[in-house]
């Protein structure tokens, strides 16, 4: 494992730790206002997470919004509760063992199920079988596939990628000559229908692995646009045919996206307008109803 | 930490240049927080020394010539002062809060477009993180005033909380109406953006220097955008005339009443740091970012390196938007509660929802934003003209007593 990974995921368990501790502690401690603050640890910890899968929009959606707004609701309703400092109001009244053993096994049924019944991706999904060439040798059957995040999640045709942050990989089942190669090379879409071919980056060599000779290449901060991908066994002197994922289409490989805020605007402005509409006036309702429950009685 | 994962180029990490992005970071986090601590204590001076000069004083004299280094000794006594911890406090609450708000506050300056290509976090979502950060603020402020365990600090509190949050609507307005105009999140490209242009989105590519900036898009509704802006972020940091969490003559010292040498310090870092960050966020939405204000007129302010002069005018123009603040504060007197939230609810969340549906014509049609901005322009300066040469109301005596004859 790299030391970036290792890096990753210790940051992963120290920021999953912090978000189960404070809600243990929003859960267990004798003080009101303690819970109400621990509970920001956990929003903070919790827009951490999103930050690791990259969801830049939704970790500043969840600070300004449990942070900003709901949180400090909560504070507020505490305090300005009558003599809430006088009165230990808190978890203190423990239930009885029926009701714990209740909560904690449906608790871990669905969590249980929730792991076992998804489908989780384990390894790179391929995109495309190929046969690449070489001159004067048999061609050597290659799976192709696209990564992006640490190598974890695949992405699919016609996907979006963050931050212009790709991995493209070429397996084949056994070890290539010795001196070949793989190049990869990209296509960026200009016009419609006109693809430009980026300046090709140096050859990868071929790791021997379990299963196979395994080449990877990561592309790092592409700016944005559409590109197409492909690639070719590079053996010196000769000269090759690319392999490309999807030449007759005019359909792009993936898009370059600087975050998810364009995605999510676009998702909302389109296919789920009327989701978004709805949400919004039964917030306007809430509101409506707010306003008469707080307004002063008129005395006739 | 939220700024280190979501900000900065995470693919360094991931690639395996993790060491250079930890460096990054470690050092861009380095600098930050002591320029933070060297731009708050020079401030006090200089608030001291306007506030003086402005009630003709002297102001600091004894350190340094002219009283020029007595914000390191003020930084020296707070710093070997003994730190007082109450016995009815909340201890934990008590002693994490100054870090809470100073946090809020320090992570917002990571995203700022210092100079030209240039943030320590280039984040997609740069205004959304720094409006999100800093309302840890409020947190952090609420913790302090309940866990000190002082009715004063408690009222503080309240009322500086009830203040931040009610004038961040205008603030979100505001700007959600400026991003019509940009169509992006991101500081560096809001900046980047204000190059070429002009009013209504004619010409589109002229390099018009002032003329090209945020402020100048929309007249007369980015103009009021600013000044609503300016008011609005003057009420979150707890300035003047919005200073009641803090008001002297009612409360003490507001919520940090309680608090004695470092952990107070970090209250009045924290301060001053949100006044940079609001300065800097009108910066970057209305008056050009790091561009110079003379677009291609006379070439560029430092021929040698774009990135100095980027900083050299982001720079002047967020502390001149700072010495603004200050120079309000001597002028001002205090609000009432009562008019801080009718200014807030009546007068400027309505202006700021007008300034939104206005720039957002003017963007889908810009004839259609040439004519609201003549009609409310015109609407506007004779209101103010109105307003400006009206006789005294009668009742009131006259400002000055007329000759008698």
């Amino acid at each position: 494992m790299a030391v970036s990974e290792i890096l990753l995921n210790v940051v992963y368990y120290v920021v999953a730790a912090a978000a189960l501790g404070g809600g243990l502690a929003v859960a267990l401690s004798r003080n009101i206002v303690r819970s109400a603050f621990a509970l920001l640890t956990v929003l903070f910890a919790v827009a951490a997470l999103y930050a690791l899968v990259r969801a830049d929009f939704i970790v500043a959606a969840q600070i300004l919004i449990y942070v900003g707004g709901i949180l400090v609701l909560i504070i507020f309703a505490i305090m300005l509760t009558h003599k809430i400092t006088d009165v230990k109001l808190s978890n203190e009244s423990s239930p009885g063992p029926v009701s714990v053993t209740a909560c904690v096994s449906v608790f871990v049924l669905i969590v249980t199920g929730f792991v076992y019944g998804y489908t989780w991706r384990t390894g790179p999904k391929v995109l495309r079988k190929a046969d690449v060439a070489s001159p004067g040798q048999p061609p050597v059957p290659a799976e192709l596939s696209m990564w992006q995040g640490s190598g974890r999640t695949a992405v699919e045709p016609g996907g979006t990628i963050l931050d212009g942050f790709v991995q493209l990989r070429l397996k084949a089942p056994a070890p290539p000559s010795g001196q070949a190669r793989a190049q990869f090379g990209l296509l960026k879409l200009k016009k419609a229908g006109e693809w430009e071919a980026l300046p090709p980056p140096k050859p990868v060599t071929f790791a021997p692995g379990a299963d196979g000779a395994v080449a990877n290449f990561d592309f790092d901060r592409l700016p944005e646009g559409k590109y197409r991908w492909r690639v070719r066994l590079d053996v010196e002197g000769g000269d090759n045919p690319w392999v490309e994922y999807g030449v007759d289409k005019d359909v792009p490989d993936f898009t370059s996206e600087k975050g998810l805020t364009r995605a999510l605007g676009r998702a909302f402005m389109g296919p789920y307008l009327l989701a978004f509409e709805v949400v919004s006036v039964l917030l306007l309702a809430a509101l409506v109803g707010a306003a008469f429950l707080a307004r002063k009685e008129v005395r006739e | 930490m939220i700024a280190l994962l979501a900000g900065f180029s995470w693919s360094d990490i991931v690639t395996g240049d993790w060491y250079v992005a930890l460096l990054g970071i470690v050092v861009v986090c380095a600098i930050i927080v002591n320029f933070i601590a060297v731009y708050a204590g020079v401030n006090t001076l200089l608030e001291r020394k306007i506030a003086a000069h402005m009630q003709a004083r002297v102001g600091p004299y004894q350190v340094g010539p002219h009283g020029s280094l007595q914000w390191l000794a003020d930084a020296l006594k707070l710093m070997v002062k003994e730190d007082v911890i109450p016995r009815d406090t909340d201890r934990l609450l008590f002693r994490l809060a100054p870090y809470i708000v100073f946090g809020g506050s320090f992570a917002a300056w990571v995203a700022l477009p210092y100079t030209v290509g240039w943030s320590p976090a280039v984040m997609n979502v740069g205004i959304l993180y720094i409006l999100a950060v800093s309302s840890a603020v409020v947190i952090g402020i609420l913790m302090a005033g309940w866990s000190s365990g002082s009715k004063w600090a408690l009222f503080g509190a309240m009322r500086s909380a009830a203040q931040i949050v009610s004038y961040e609507v205008p603030v979100g307005i505001v700007l959600l109406g400026m991003l019509l105009i940009y169509g992006t999140l991101d500081m560096q490209e809001i900046s980047a953006k204000q190059e070429t242009g002009f009013c209504f989105g004619f010409m589109p590519d002229w390099h018009g220097g002032i003329f090209s900036w945020g402020i100048f898009r929309h007249p007369p509704f980015t103009i009021m955008a600013f000044l609503i802006y300016y008011t609005a972020g003057l009420a979150e940091t707890n300035r003047t005339p919005f200073d009641i969490p803090e008001a002297e003559s009612e409360l003490v010292a507001g919520y940090h009443t309680e608090y004695s040498g470092m952990r107070f310090s970090f209250f009045f870092l924290a301060e001053y740091a949100n006044m940079f960050v609001v300065a800097a966020i009108a910066t970057t939405f209305f008056l050009g970012g790091w561009l110079p204000p003379f677009g291609h007129l006379l070439g560029s302010t430092f021929p040698v390196s774009p990135f100095l002069e980027g900083l050299f005018w982001f720079m002047t123009k967020s502390f001149a938007l700072v010495l603004l603040m200050m120079w309000l504060r001597w002028t001002l007197p205090r609000y009432r509660v009562d008019q801080l939230m009718d200014l807030c609810w009546k007068r400027l969340t309505p202006l700021a929802f007008v300034t939104l549906f206005a720039i957002g014509a003017g963007e889908y049609n810009k004839y259609v934003g040439l004519g609201l901005g003549v009609v409310v322009g015109a609407v506007a300066l004779a209101l103010v003209g109105k307003v400006a040469f009206a006789p005294p109301p009668e009742g009131l005596p006259p400002v000055r007593a007329p000759a008698k004859a």
